[in-house]
């Protein structure tokens, strides 16, 4: 929960920052404008009224007329002209100095004033100062005083409206932004209890999400996973159950027979039975022990060293290692080479390096997958038979092929699992330990093929190694 | 005559083990490797005693061999490496006497198979050993033509070591046994009785004292030196 309200602050307060940032620009840039337009409006009036003013005060005499005048007379006149002419709020400068003043002000250091306006706070109330020069009267200038207090205020006034309204929509909109990212962090959340849920081992309740972005996907990847751990640990829970299992029986015997050898009298013959019973028994535990290991080895490590091999002799090597019983049994055992057109071209197991078949892998984990299918083969035997090997390079399969007990259709799907074997008692009279498929699959796996088992009860297994690319 | 069990185990190790100590402890044991002999096999003959049974059988599943049994008064131990509770019950609920679980001790496998044999009246009442005859009915007891007066712990101490001949028989194992599991007395005890049977009767020499161990009725007729290999 704190992490995500963490990132909620954190993105909400980003985004206030930046929202406010813009309006208050936005804001002082507008109020601004407006009291410039407005206080250029007014002015633009004053200067306007000003201009009539002149116009009407240049009728008191001509140019000429008043330069003729000598300089005390022609002011005095002028000031008495101005009075007549104009209100209260002018006043009449004479180059820098004032001769007339008829505003409520003092007037102070005018040639600051440029061409323009100016506004002057005084106190409470706001001036629009202008200035204008006499149109027939060189260096005399007429000074326009207005109290646009009113005006200033009403800008005010906007201004504090202008404040509101933004704190306003801020508000809401700062509101909406936080609701919608809660909710949509709120699947972070969901996310984050999800990994809890499967850090505790609960793999039953899964996250839904009907937002369609990166964390659909996100939840997409941890249900999945969920799933494939679950699996995973289905999988090894039920292999060490079928191992715990399989192991009652050798050990049962082991047990029994060094019970029996310490506590019941035996004849020497049944003495010497019972500690080979004893040394059958843990065989087969050392046998399981070694397939288990194999099995459980690549959980660990999926990293294998792949190299180019050769099948043809990786098959030679399997018949060589099982010549004796292959003999002994009058099984016939034949290695196929089957090229595009489909014309079989038999290998001689004599001829060694004969270019075939070529795949890259673990030289001896493709040993031990296919010595573990013809091992199978020779068990589904159960004497005399044929086993063929028949290799398509072009389609990157390999087929192990027997006409024995076959397997049936009910047990097809699950004979790659550890420890299922189809019949069991046959399997423990051959020494079985029902792992042989499962290592197949497993070594199958590693080497990127796929296995395909097609068998038919009493007439025989087929099954296909097929190589899924020839890298 | 001794009591015929049959033992229906598909392992071929397990089996031998059992059948081989069954019949150095006095019994006559059948094997039999799955279902359908085993059902073959009850179908011809009704002469059997107990029927020891795997519940994992190839062709046919043991749970499926109760009822055949048990309608020909065959008393079943079921024998399994399934430890888990439901199939026990089921066993149990289906007819089956005892149970018991692999591995086990030999030992308390003969005890139980005693014990069901004893419950089910199967038992041979008549226990005899060279010239000495034991009725387990009467409590009598015999050594060629004299009748040999027994204190009752002598003669459960005797029927004990007659049941389980060859088996070494610790003197825990046979305080529990003979006295009872409540018996708080220690194990001179059972010294004691079995000097009084060797005293008393001669053919109570074959018990043998087996150092650190226990006690041990050698019968030699009982052990085969012949054994079929696996």
């Amino acid at each position: 929960m704190e992490n995500a309200l963490r990132i909620k602050t954190k993105i909400i307060g980003l985004v206030a920052g930046v929202l406010f940032g813009a309006c208050a620009f936005c804001g002082t840039f507008a109020i601004n404008q407006y009291m410039n337009a407005s206080v250029r409006k007014l002015a633009d009036v004053e200067m306007e009224k000003l201009e009539l003013a002149n116009r009407a005060f240049s009728q008191v005499g001509t140019k000429e007329d008043l330069e003729e005048m000598d300089e005390a007379a022609r002011d005095a006149y002028l000031k008495y002209q101005f009075e007549r002419c104009y209100q209260e709020g002018y006043a009449l400068l004479k180059g820098q100095e004032c001769i007339k003043n008829m505003t409520k002000y003092e007037i102070t250091a005018p040639e600051a004033l440029g061409e323009e306006y100016v506004v002057q706070q005084l106190g409470k109330t706001y001036l629009l100062i202008l200035k204008k020069e006499l149109p027939f009267l060189k260096d005399f200038w007429v000074l326009s005083v207005q109290d646009i207090t009113s005006t200033w205020e009403e800008g005010k006034e906007q201004a504090k409206w202008y404040l509101v309204v933004f704190l306003f929509v801020f508000a809401c909109s700062i509101t909406v932004a936080a609701v919608v990212i809660g909710h949509m962090l709120e699947s972070l959340v969901e996310l984050r209890d999800q990994a809890e849920r499967i850090k505790n081992g609960d793999f039953d309740k899964k996250v839904v999400l009907t937002s369609k972005d990166e964390l659909k996907d996100l939840s997409d990847s941890l249900n999945r996973m969920s799933d494939q751990l679950q699996q995973q640990i289905e999988d090894l829970e039920f292999l060490l159950g079928s191992m715990a299992h399989e192991m009652k029986t050798p050990l049962t015997s082991i047990i029994g027979y060094a019970d029996s050898l310490l506590h019941v009298r035996l004849s020497d013959q049944q003495k010497e039975q019972s500690l080979a019973a004893i040394c059958r028994s843990a065989g087969r535990l050392d046998e399981m022990s070694g397939k288990l290991l194999q099995l459980l080895g690549f959980y660990e490590n999926e990293e294998i060293v792949k190299e180019p091999v050769e099948l043809v002799d990786v098959m030679m090597w399997i018949y060589e290692e099982n010549r004796e019983t292959l003999i002994d049994k009058g099984i016939d055992f034949k290695i196929v080479l089957e090229n595009s057109v489909g014309v079989q071209e038999e290998t001689g197991l004599e001829q060694k390096g004969v270019k075939g078949m070529t795949v890259q892998g673990d030289p001896m984990l493709l040993v031990s997958l296919f010595s573990n299918l013809v091992s199978n083969s020779i068990k589904a035997l159960e004497g005399t038979g044929k086993i063929q090997i028949i290799l398509i390079p072009e389609k990157h399969k390999v087929c192990v092929q027997d006409d024995g007990v076959g397997i049936p259709s009910k047990d097809l799907p699950h004979v790659t699992k550890a420890f299922y074997m189809v019949d069991k008692s046959r399997s423990r009279r051959q020494k079985g330990s029902g792992l042989g498929l499962a290592l197949v699959q497993r070594i199958s796996k590693v080497h990127n093929a796929r296995i395909e088992i097609e068998s038919r009860l009493g007439e025989g297994t087929k099954v296909w190694i097929c190589f899924l690319s020839s890298d | 005559m001794k009591n015929r069990i049959l033992v229906i185990e598909d392992d071929m190790d397990i089996s031998n083990l059992i059948c081989m100590n069954l019949e150095a402890a006095g019994y006559e044991a059948t094997p039999l490797y799955n279902g359908s002999q085993a059902e073959e096999f009850i179908e011809r003959r009704a002469d059997c005693d107990l029927a020891l049974l795997d519940l994992m059988l190839p062709q046919k599943d043991g749970f499926s061999l109760i009822e055949p049994l048990t309608r020909r008064q065959i008393p079943v131990i079921c024998l399994t490496a399934k430890a888990d509770v439901v199939s026990k019950v089921q066993g149990l609920k289906m007819g089956a006497e005892d149970y018991m679980v692999k591995p086990f001790e030999i030992l308390e496998l003969l005890v139980r198979i005693e014990k069901v044999l004893s419950r089910t009246g199967k038992e041979k009442s008549v226990l005899k050993f060279q010239k000495l005859k034991v009725d387990l009915k009467s409590h009598k007891v015999w050594e060629g033509e004299n009748e040999i007066y027994l204190k009752p712990m002598e003669f459960r101490l005797l029927t004990v070591f007659l049941q389980n001949r060859n088996v070494m028989l610790p003197r825990d194992k046979l305080l529990d046994l003979v006295w009872g599991e409540e018996f708080l007395g220690e194990s001179r005890t059972v010294d004691v009785h079995v000097a009084k049977l060797r005293k008393k009767l001669k053919a109570c020499e074959a018990i043998i004292t087996v150092p650190r161990g226990g006690y041990l009725f050698e019968d030699d007729e009982t052990i085969r030196e012949e054994w079929k290999t696996p």
